[in-house]
């Protein structure tokens, strides 16, 4: 007999295969549901429908104060907090640079605030690549490339990544403090050729090195962008939880130390900084944001939330019963601070709703695999080995502990502290482009660089003084070598609405980063425990 | 009688050798060496699984020792795998440990026992150092024995009682500003070759705060390189680097806690060249932070 919800790859959502999710959602995933009347499918270049797949910037419009959009699993679930929203005049949605691009553009409601490559798809095809999506300052592989030509996007379209270009070598940091780089930066490869670039490269007048990343989720920010203080904080004063020797990063508004999870690379402390940052480097603005602008784009901002809002077999998690950590609305109303990785508080509360309830029916059997799966992540212990801040932050290498060590914020499963780690994204040997892998059959995508430690330098502690890398990552702002490869974890929620995963893109779903952490930290899951875990990731 | 048995170092008597700088002192080699309960070594270390949690043992001289087990990242830092450890402990008495003689430290901290073994309560940790550099060679991780009961505060799942970080105690308040106000020097130590003051970082925070309060004149940061007495009479020397990556690792962390506008920041380095005695030689891998009113 099989198992319920056995095979990942075949009976849920979640385990299709890239091309196959691509055809299904382009061609019946996207459009919106919503709690209120009119929010019908709507894809033409130029909608006035907020809960259409598409926000245009600049579009208008009143967005409902919850909307729902399908999504490889159920519905993404898109709350405001303070109820229904104009769109006009509000900075997040109005074109604010020079290339047409809102903040909207990058984090849309119907990708739960991300934005999947099956949007990114699908916005391509129906502007026939005009959208200001692919602008050529990070919408295609180099703005010096041709920019009609699908080729010239290929990171974006396969991936769902955006060039990040960062200047290199760094002489200060984020906060103004002189930084001198612990390493130097060799390019080995570099398939988009922006690395090797007489203008925009590493030896260009101006040198900046080019990483692609996928953007971050903007939405439940009570969680994320929080001052280090508090619970969790409150003991260690301004000094990082997992690095004790390190200080975090002031905002400079309030003085006040701030958690560093915003960005993948936690080179912006306070959401202020981080729209100004993205309104010069992504939106192309001619001048700084306003107070005006800036307020009201941290106003949207810190009212947003979003979670799945109902899952592959009809669930509705905002009926009453429901296990309490699901749905936008409880992200809106729980505690922020609260550490779960503890039996007392647990990541994602209970599931105990759920329980006690056996049958044969679909719907019993997803939810019995659901809480396989939140148990899997909660309590099944494997060896943690050869990461960076995760090891090295006093459990020793390898550390017996499970997934809720690191993902331990609860409600959201990112890390409570400063949460950059390595745990191979984008470092060789584990990052899934890896130059002498067996199982890589396609033209490599990415650059590659070589990074060498000089001779003071502590080294990376798991590889050493030579390092192969596709994104140096928090590197890249503190110029440390113990940090190359270390990126900061994303939250949790409404992932099923925005695929590819990992700052890189490497995953191509839930199944695919099971499957990597399998591979990763030689976890042995079964294919049960797969299914499971994927089960219950979906439903977040 | 301690003084007559420590032995003095000079850097420019250090070689570098397997990635640690070891001191050659060809006239009294094996003729002085720790006290004969002190076990200082540089070892692989050892994982020994446990139906619980992991043992961390490592061997020197044909004998197997305890270190410690994983706890948590607020408790004792366990070693890492593909790293050499450095091992400055005595014996702390009683049964075998996950196999390995248990060792302790010379220093006992307040903390309650990280778990038990066989329902006895475990022995503080000895100090322990990772290594820098990669070694390979430092891979063997031990299959779960049954013979071997441990109970830790922390298990390898979820905790169970209370927040892992409210385990950390608030930094001790800075000394009493009261005019008139006196020179005040802060001391913080650090693992063999690390510039990271892990454990001691809070001493940075009282020292700015001491210096807010007496409005400071000067702040001078010393960053200091030592050595450790081995038990068979060498000397491991730290990189002749480390004392101003103390010092200047120091400086930063001082500018960003945030000095008044008006006080001077020195930042300097030396060798300790005092001698080695394989009982104190940790507290002179360290850092000095003076503040002049």
């Amino acid at each position: 007999m099989t198992p319920p919800f056995m095979s990942g790859r075949v009976a849920t959502p979640q385990g299709l295969t890239a091309k196959r999710a691509l055809a299904m959602l382009a061609c019946a995933s996207l459009s919106a549901v919503s709690l209120q009347p009119l929010l019908a499918a709507d894809a033409t270049a130029h909608s006035a429908n907020p809960a259409s797949y598409w926000i245009q910037a600049g579009q208008g419009g009143i967005a409902a104060e919850r909307s729902r959009y399908k999504d490889a699993a159920g519905q993404v679930e898109v709350l405001y907090a303070h109820g229904p929203l104009d769109l006009a005049g509000n900075a997040f949605f109005e074109p604010l640079g020079t290339n047409g691009r809102a903040c909207v553009t990058c984090h849309q409601p119907s990708s739960g605030m991300g934005l999947s490559l099956a949007t990114i798809r699908k916005r391509w095809e129906d502007s026939h690549g005009k959208d200001p999506l692919f602008a050529a300052i990070d919408g295609s592989n180099c703005p010096s490339l041709p920019q009609d030509l699908e080729s010239s996007h290929s990171l974006l379209l396969t991936r769902g990544l955006f060039r990040v270009s960062l200047p290199w070598p760094r002489t200060r940091g984020p906060d103004g403090t002189p930084i001198d780089p612990e390493f130097t930066i060799e390019v080995v490869r570099d398939p988009t050729g922006c690395n090797t670039d007489p203008n925009y490269g590493l030896k260009s007048a101006q040198p900046h090195i080019s990483v692609y990343r996928r953007p971050r989720v903007v939405a439940n920010l009570k969680y994320v962008a929080v001052d280090a203080g508090g619970e969790v904080y409150g003991a260690l004063g301004p000094f990082n939880a997992k690095r004790l020797a390190m200080v975090m990063d002031r905002d400079p508004e309030t003085g006040r130390f701030m958690s560093m999870n915003i960005m993948s690379d936690a080179r912006t402390p306070t959401l202020e900084i981080q729209a100004q940052e993205a309104a010069r480097d992504h939106l192309q603005v001619s001048a700084p944001l306003t107070g005006a602008q800036l307020k009201s784009i941290l106003d949207f901002e810190t009212q947003v939330f979003a979670a799945q809002g109902t899952d592959a077999v009809g669930d509705d998690f905002s009926l009453p019963n429901m296990p309490p950590a699901l749905g936008a609305r409880q992200l809106l109303e729980s505690r922020t601070g609260v550490l779960g990785d503890n039996f007392g508080t647990p990541a994602f509360k209970s599931f105990a709703a759920w329980e006690g309830k056996t049958g044969d029916t679909a719907r019993q059997r997803f939810r019995q695999s659901v809480i396989r799966g939140y148990a899997v992540f909660f309590n099944r212990p494997f060896w943690i080995r050869d990461a960076t801040h995760i090891n090295t932050a006093g459990l020793g290498n390898p550390a017996k502990r499970t997934c809720v060590t690191c993902h331990n914020l609860q409600m959201v499963g990112t890390d409570a502290s400063a949460g950059w780690g390595d745990l191979g994204t984008t470092n060789e040997p584990w990052a899934d482009e890896a130059l002498w892998s067996p199982t890589y059959n396609s033209a490599p995508q990415l650059p590659l660089f070589r990074v060498v430690c000089k001779p003071d330098a502590r080294p990376h502690p798991f590889l050493g003084r030579v390092i192969y890398t596709h994104d140096p990552g928090r590197a890249l702002i503190s110029g440390k070598c113990y940090d190359v490869g270390s990126i900061v974890m994303g939250q949790l929620r409404g992932l099923a609405a925005r695929a590819p995963y990992f700052a890189s893109g490497s995953a191509e779903d839930l199944r695919a980063v099971v499957d990597f952490y399998d591979r990763r930290f030689n976890m042995g899951l079964s294919e049960q425990e797969r299914a499971d875990l994927v089960n219950f990731l979906s439903i977040l | 009688m301690q003084a007559a048995t420590r032995r003095r170092w000079h850097p420019s008597r250090s070689v570098r050798a397997h990635g640690l700088w070891l001191l050659l002192i060809a006239s009294a080699a094996g003729a002085v060496q720790p006290p004969g309960d002190h076990r200082n070594f540089i070892a692989c270390p050892i994982v020994q699984d446990t139906d619980t949690v992991p043992c961390w043992l490592a061997e020197y001289g044909g004998e197997l020792y305890f270190l410690g087990i994983q706890t948590d990242s607020g408790g004792w830092s366990p070693p890492w795998l593909g790293h050499r450890v450095l091992v400055e402990g005595k014996l702390a008495g009683g049964p075998r440990i996950c196999g390995g003689i248990p060792l302790t430290s010379d220093a006992p901290t307040s903390a309650p026992p990280s778990g038990t073994s066989d329902g006895r309560p475990l022995p503080d940790p000895p100090t322990v150092s990772v290594m820098r550099e990669l070694d390979g060679a430092c891979n063997l991780l031990l299959p779960a024995d049954p013979r071997y009961r441990i109970v830790g505060r922390r298990g390898p799942g979820p905790n169970t009682v209370e927040s892992a970080y409210r385990k950390f105690p608030p930094p001790p308040a800075p000394p009493q500003a009261i005019a008139p106000y006196q020179p005040h020097t802060f001391t913080l130590t650090y693992e063999f070759d690390s510039e990271l003051a892990t454990r001691t970082i809070a001493e940075a925070l009282r020292a700015v705060q001491y210096a807010q309060a007496v409005h400071a004149r000067q702040l001078t940061i010393v960053g200091y390189r030592a050595a450790t007495l081995l038990s068979d009479g060498t000397l491991a020397a730290e990189i002749p680097a480390i004392a101003r990556l103390r010092a200047q690792e120091l400086e930063r962390t001082i500018r960003k806690l945030g000095l008044p506008p008006t006080t001077v920041l020195k930042t300097q380095w030396n060798d300790d060249t005092s001698p080695a005695d394989g009982v104190t030689d940790a507290s002179r891998r360290r850092a000095s932070l003076t503040v002049t009113p």
